[in-house]
């Protein structure tokens, strides 16, 4: 027989799951809105039935209801998918938004871009030639090198600049990063103790999916649930070793952690601005180098303007473009006017002197200037083809009407130079590289926004799993409310019966 | 499916934000004119663009210097002109002196009026255009004939440099008439001037020995001159010509030009419309489902 009160407390058993039921919807639409939050589903299962000696031939009772879990609605192979998306979200972005501002530093197509001022100056000279001893023509000449010079120099600063803020940029990522490895290794160890108790973490697990969000638009990491409830956060490097031996350097690529349980690794930037492993003493000799290896996300974008774009060192980028640019302008150029000859100019001691035999001074593009004894003295300015001639005496300077320099120089508008390895001419080298940088601009555009249709895709599916949908916990909430209420009215009538035993039974007659 | 509040929110929200992406970018086009503002915008468009606006510049170089060649070139056409009137003038004054009715007082007249056409000559030989002189070769800042002191001798001082312009690419056009420059084996100033001096010089002695001598010199130097005139016009006819060439191409680069890099204001304008009619229905569909829930029917 079982106990008297024991329907009392299958009814019991549905009042408190009922109601912890109710919290758990509580707690789904009190969190609808909170980012990264995963909804929650109580699990019922009917309690461990009873097996009745007594009532044998009747089989198993049951004994209402209990709560097996709170269970988290998250689908990790959903988690896994946006992840990886998230990584080529970060960088087209990126990539798209420093382009962006990459073009603008150009302002082409317009009247006051390096096109049209480079087609200036080859008219200035065009008009020097034919009027070569006007002091007029001679000062537009240096007028419009100088502006030239100077927009050339002003481009060179602004994508010098750019590459700064992309620097910075990735110094204020790594530390957030840092930060974030940080919390992920805290969250572990919390969720290790949580679960070692035999409870669910599942607010916990919530703000860690939410730093791992995060981290993979930064970097493409690869990540793995370990037992005990924890997650590793791996990232590929290249460890350079070095043979003590033989001095060679061997690279081999490798797994190493960022975080594994509670303990995590740094991800440094050398003085070089090469990203670096710095992990356990367990990683090796002090000549290993483990260098990390992005292949995505905003990281890879930043490191990729840093060093390929805007480095005045790397021919593909428009910095280095443009650095080849100034150098084979200035080359082409001096090679030719060191071929002419000034106007009769005099020094204080009424000697004749000759100009420098360069027309634009500097290393590159960063100091691109028109010499400047030919801006204090324009009449310096070679023009002339040939040294005139008095009495049959050659001179220093050429004959007043004499502009045949001036119009070779002004034919080098159409003339080839070698400029990485093509034979084009300075304008149309110009020109090309700025088409290339709208091309580049354009395709990251482009998938950037297709990419961001892609993660808003993936986002959707993973929120139609996790996320609460107020009208679903406004039926649940009805659902349980009832169960609850019909329980109570099962413990009434329990009750009832039980007064009877209890209060009815054995008073005959009175 | 399971559709949650925040997905209709965000499919909302991110559509607006899309159709308002689309506007602005229209909005922006229709207000500065230029469909091509970065070279990202239509990058092959931006090649082709940066070729015209340099063509163009290039053209309108051409231009100037086509128009400076233009005034050299009547400059010494007129120059010539007068140096062949006088030569004329002289020519008869010749053939006056090489008359035998002539005496001797007579004929030194002839020569003291000659004398006068010499400078003249002279003067024209050394004419200027625009402070240069025309015939100086590149020597352009000194007068490129100087009369010796006592007159018996013409002296060229300038050299025989060519001076031109590019009217084309690489296509230099010679403006200037060097004053030494030879036709048929002939300087043609300096033997021109050197003529003048003879016949003075003939006819001061008074006897006319050797006027008729002279008549043959001036008149083949007039032929030299008259070549030269040629040679002038033929290089102003191929001036002009360029000239209406280039003005014709300049009429089609900036054609091109706009297709290029501006705005069709029509198209653009309808396609505004239409994405203003798409912007509003978003709105207005989006206000709606965000509304409804089962909250509002539940009591």
């Amino acid at each position: 027989m079982r106990s008297t009160f024991s329907g009392l407390s299958i009814a019991l058993t549905a009042l408190m799951v009922q109601r912890r039921a109710v919290e758990v919807t509580a707690h789904n639409v009190a969190n609808a809105n909170t980012e990264g939050f995963t909804r929650q589903e109580p699990m019922m299962s009917a309690a461990q039935p009873s097996s009745l000696a007594i009532l044998s031939g009747v089989g198993q009772v049951g004994n209402g209801v209990e709560l097996n879990a709170i269970r988290r609605m998250r689908d990790s192979f959903l988690d896994r998918q946006l992840r990886n998306q998230l990584s080529a979200l970060g960088h087209w972005e990126t990539t798209r938004d420093c382009l962006g501002e990459v073009e603008l530093v150009f302002n082409e197509p317009s009247n006051s871009g390096i096109n049209t001022l480079l087609g200036r100056m080859w008219g200035a000279w065009q008009d020097l030639s034919s009027d070569p001893d006007s002091y007029v023509t001679r000062s537009a000449v240096v007028e419009n090198a100088n502006v030239l010079a100077n927009v050339i120099r002003r481009g060179a600063a602004q994508l010098a600049e750019l590459r700064q803020e992309a620097g910075q940029r990735l110094e204020i990522r790594l530390a957030e990063i840092d930060g974030w490895l940080g919390q992920i290794a805290d969250l572990n160890k919390q969720i290790q103790e949580v679960l070692i108790v035999g409870d669910q973490a599942n607010d916990l697990r919530d703000r860690r999916d939410l730093l791992l969000d995060r981290l993979a638009r930064a970097l493409d990491v690869t990540y793995q649930e370990t037992a005990g409830g924890g997650v590793s956060v791996n990232l590929t490097v290249a460890v350079e070793t070095v043979d003590p031996a033989t001095g060679e350097v061997s690279v081999s690529m490798e797994t190493r952690a960022l975080v594994q349980g509670s303990g995590r690794s740094a991800l440094l930037m050398d003085a070089d601005g090469i990203l670096l492993w710095d992990g356990d003493a367990d990683s090796g000799t002090t000549n290993d180098r483990a260098v990390a290896v992005v292949r995505d996300g905003e990281l890879r974008a930043l490191m990729g303007v840093r060093d390929q774009v805007l480095n005045p060192e790397n021919p593909s980028g428009i910095a280095g473009q443009l650095e080849l640019l100034a150098r084979a302008l200035r080359d082409q150029l001096n090679a030719q006017y060191a071929q002419g000859h000034g106007l009769e100019v005099l020094d204080a001691a009424g000697q004749p002197v000759e100009g420098p035999t360069l027309f634009f001074s500097g290393e590159g593009a960063a100091d691109l200037a028109v010499h400047s004894e030919l801006v204090r003295n324009p009449n310096l300015l070679r023009a002339a083809g040939s040294r005139a001639s008095v009495g049959g005496a050659e001179q220093l300077y050429g004959e007043p009407g004499d502009g045949g320099n001036a119009l070779a120089i002004a034919r080098l508008q159409d003339s080839t130079a070698v400029i990485a390895d093509k034979n084009v001419s300075v304008g149309d080298w110009y020109k090309t590289v700025i088409s290339q940088l709208g091309v580049h601009t354009q395709s990251a555009l482009a998938m950037a926004a297709n990419q961001s249709l892609l993660v808003d895709h993936l986002s959707r599916n993973r929120e139609a799993f996790q996320g609460v949908s107020l009208d679903e916990e406004a039926a649940n909430l009805i659902r349980y409310e009832r169960a609850f209420q019909a329980a109570a009215r099962v413990m009434n009538s329990m009750d009832e019966m039980i007064d009877l035993v209890v209060n009815g039974l054995g008073l005959m007659g009175r | 499916m399971r559709i949650t509040q925040r997905m209709l929110v965000d499919t909302v929200r991110s559509n607006i934000n899309t159709n308002a992406e689309s506007l602005t970018a229209l909005q922006d086009q229709l207000s500065s004119g230029k469909r091509l503002r970065k070279p990202s915008d239509d990058p092959q468009a931006l090649g082709r663009a940066l070729k015209l606006r340099s063509n163009a510049d290039q053209n309108a170089q051409f231009l100037r210097n086509i128009s400076s060649a233009r005034g050299w070139l009547e400059a010494t056409d007129t120059s010539l002109a007068q140096l062949s009137e006088a030569l004329l003038r002289a020519r008869d004054l010749a053939v006056k002196g090489a008359s035998d009715t002539l005496s001797a007082d007579e004929r030194r007249n002839l020569a003291y009026q000659l004398d006068g056409m010499l400078d003249e000559a002279i003067q024209c030989v050394n004419s200027a255009h625009e402070g240069k002189h025309l015939f100086a070769g590149r020597r352009v800042s000194t007068p490129p004939f100087a009369l010796s002191a006592d007159r018996s001798a013409v002296e060229y001082r300038g050299d025989s440099g060519e001076m031109g312009r590019d009217i084309a690419s690489s296509a230099n056009l010679p403006v200037n008439v060097p004053g030494d420059m030879e036709v048929e084996g002939v300087q043609i100033l300096p033997q021109a001037l050197a003529a003048l001096v003879e016949l003075r010089d003939r006819l001061n002695d008074g006897t006319g020995v050797g006027v008729s001598g002279t008549l043959d010199q001036l008149s083949q130097c007039l032929e030299g001159v008259a070549t030269l005139r040629g040679t002038v016009g033929a290089r102003t006819s191929r001036l002009n010509a360029t000239e209406d060439g280039l003005d014709q191409v300049q009429v089609r680069i900036a054609t091109m030009l706009s297709r290029a890099e501006d705005a069709d204001i029509a198209d653009t304008i309808s396609r505004l419309t239409m994405q203003q009619n798409v912007f509003t229905a978003a709105l207005a569909v989006g206000a709606r489902t965000v509304q409804m829930s089962l909250l509002n029917f539940l009591k």
